[in-house]
């Protein structure tokens, strides 16, 4: 029962409360060029949460066998190696059997091996004793080896979601934002970001609350 | 030995990597994509906009 | 004469007029988490020149004997293996700095700066071009994050701490305005209202400055 209430917080933590972009600040890459339109910012987001999880779960074992072969040091070049790889799979296989979806989310899969969280989650849940601390539970239920993976996987989701759940919501404010008058050279990128500053005093006053 | 770990965990690695870049580059697009503007492709994402969408938005509004 | 010329452009243009943060926009990520404090920015400043000039002239090197369709995974190997070197060797020669950075160094491998410069430039012209244009762009990087530190810890914190990289050792440390810091530049809100500020105000600046040179062009054609 403590398990399956600690994968909840843990899930609701990743999402909003130590959301990736409002909270650590990584997201940032790609998303004040796609926030402009709400469609563009709903199919990043969808595509980034699909490789997120399958990046994870491949990561979680290839963690393992780096560990076992005594070769830690290598884990940047293999993850970013085997990132890239499953987006032109995954690119590959929307082409060929699944045009429909190829047409709305297939063109921002390229762009999601250069964002910085994939490579991000797929570092964190190494460790995912130190995921459960921030998150205010007991490390403790991490020994177990099923529910580590458990917990890796809920926080791969969680984070990719809060990502969706930022980027969604921002493009919406930039498409009010477009109507009003804006200083000349904030227009764009400078008002963004301000605007991405008052989200991240929003979210900030949620911390703490699981 | 790890040496000899570390070159075929990256032969390998590499190489699934170009071989499924190559697979992909080969595989033809569906009919009705249009072609993605510059500014999309990976790190010119600046000014990330799908021009298909944007004209049947356009013709929505009016 | 003129390639001269042009190599030096090719070695001044990315330091103000296409300054990689604050105006092509590209490698946020790093500066929102390490602007925090002075140390960190010029630190992570530093590695990224490292990874831009290491990268860039071995990209120019093997750029006729890549084939042309695997071009981008070859990069993005090169520069991985290039990351991880650097990161090593910060491990070994500045254990402090590399702590207070953390993982942001691995981030390094998919910072738009590198495999875009790499990918628009290096590709496709020399080595001595493309060590300069490395330059450029890192000095450029270097500076603007250096910067955005420099006034975020003075702010945020109310004044400055330099330490030594390689051995941790403090050389200064004062904080003359500790009672009028603003607390929320230390945060990381303040992080995104002071990167919005400064990018709108650079380019309202170069927004001025080119109207400017229209002008002169304009009364000068018409004279």
């Amino acid at each position: 029962m403590e398990v399956i209430t600690s994968l909840v917080i843990v899930f609701l933590v990743a999402m909003v409360t130590n959301n990736i972009v409002l909270s650590t600040g990584y997201g940032i890459c790609s998303y004040i060029g796609v926030s402009k339109n709400r469609k563009s910012a709903i199919g990043m987001g969808c595509a980034l949460v699909f490789v997120v999880f399958m990046a994870s779960l491949v990561s979680y074992f290839l963690e393992m066998l780096l560990v076992a072969l005594n070769i830690e040091f290598m884990q940047t070049i293999v993850f970013i190696l085997v990132i890239a790889s499953l987006v032109q799979l995954v690119e590959m296989i929307c082409k060929k059997f699944l045009p429909s979806l190829y047409q709305s989310l297939g063109i921002y899969l390229p762009l999601i091996t250069t964002n910085c969280v994939v490579l991000y989650v797929t570092k964190q849940i190494c460790d995912v004793e130190a995921i459960l601390i921030a998150a205010g539970v007991s490390g403790s239920l991490a020994n177990n080896g099923f529910f580590n993976f458990l917990f890796a996987m809920v926080y791969a989701l969680g984070t990719a979601l809060g990502y969706f759940l930022c980027i969604t919501l921002m493009s919406t404010i930039r498409n009010r934002i477009d109507y009003s008058p804006v200083k000349r050279g904030f227009a764009g990128a400078g008002i963004a970001l301000v605007t991405t500053a008052i989200m991240v005093l929003a979210i900030g006053g949620l911390s703490g609350i699981f | 030995m790890e040496i000899l770990y570390i070159f075929i965990v990256l032969a390998v690695a590499v190489s699934l990597f170009c071989l499924i870049y190559y697979l992909n580059s080969k595989t033809k697009k569906p009919d009705n994509c249009s072609s993605l503007p510059e500014e999309c492709e990976s790190c010119k994402v600046i000014f990330c906009r799908n021009k298909k969408t944007d004209k049947d938005d356009e013709t929505k509004e009016k | 004469m003129e390639k001269k010329q042009s190599l030096l452009k090719s070695f001044t243009n990315p330091i103000f007029k296409e300054n990689p943060i604050l105006v092509s926009l590209l490698g946020l990520c790093p500066v929102l988490i390490v602007t925090d404090t002075f140390d960190k920015s010029w630190g992570m400043g530093i590695a990224v020149l490292l990874v831009l000039i290491f990268t860039n002239v071995c990209i120019s090197l093997i750029r006729k004997i890549v084939p042309n369709e695997v071009r981008i995974p070859v990069f993005i190997v090169i520069i991985a293996c290039f990351v991880t070197i650097v990161d090593l060797l910060m491990q070994a020669f500045t254990p402090t700095l590399y702590e207070s950075l953390g993982v942001i160094i691995s981030m390094i491998t998919v910072n738009c700066i590198i495999l875009g410069r790499g990918e628009a430039f290096a590709s496709k012209n020399g080595v001595l071009a493309s060590l300069l244009d490395a330059l450029g762009s890192g000095i450029g990087f270097f500076l603007s994050v250096s910067v955005i530190g420099l006034l975020r810890e003075f702010l945020g914190k109310g004044g400055l701490t330099l330490t030594n990289p390689f051995t941790g050792q403090v050389i200064f440390s004062a904080y003359p305005l500790e009672d009028y810091a603003i607390s929320f530049l230390a945060d990381k809100a303040g992080a995104f209202l002071m990167l919005g500020i400064i990018v709108g105000i650079y380019s309202y600046v170069r927004i001025r400055i080119e109207e400017k040179e229209t002008k002169k062009l304009a009364t000068a054609e018409v004279k």
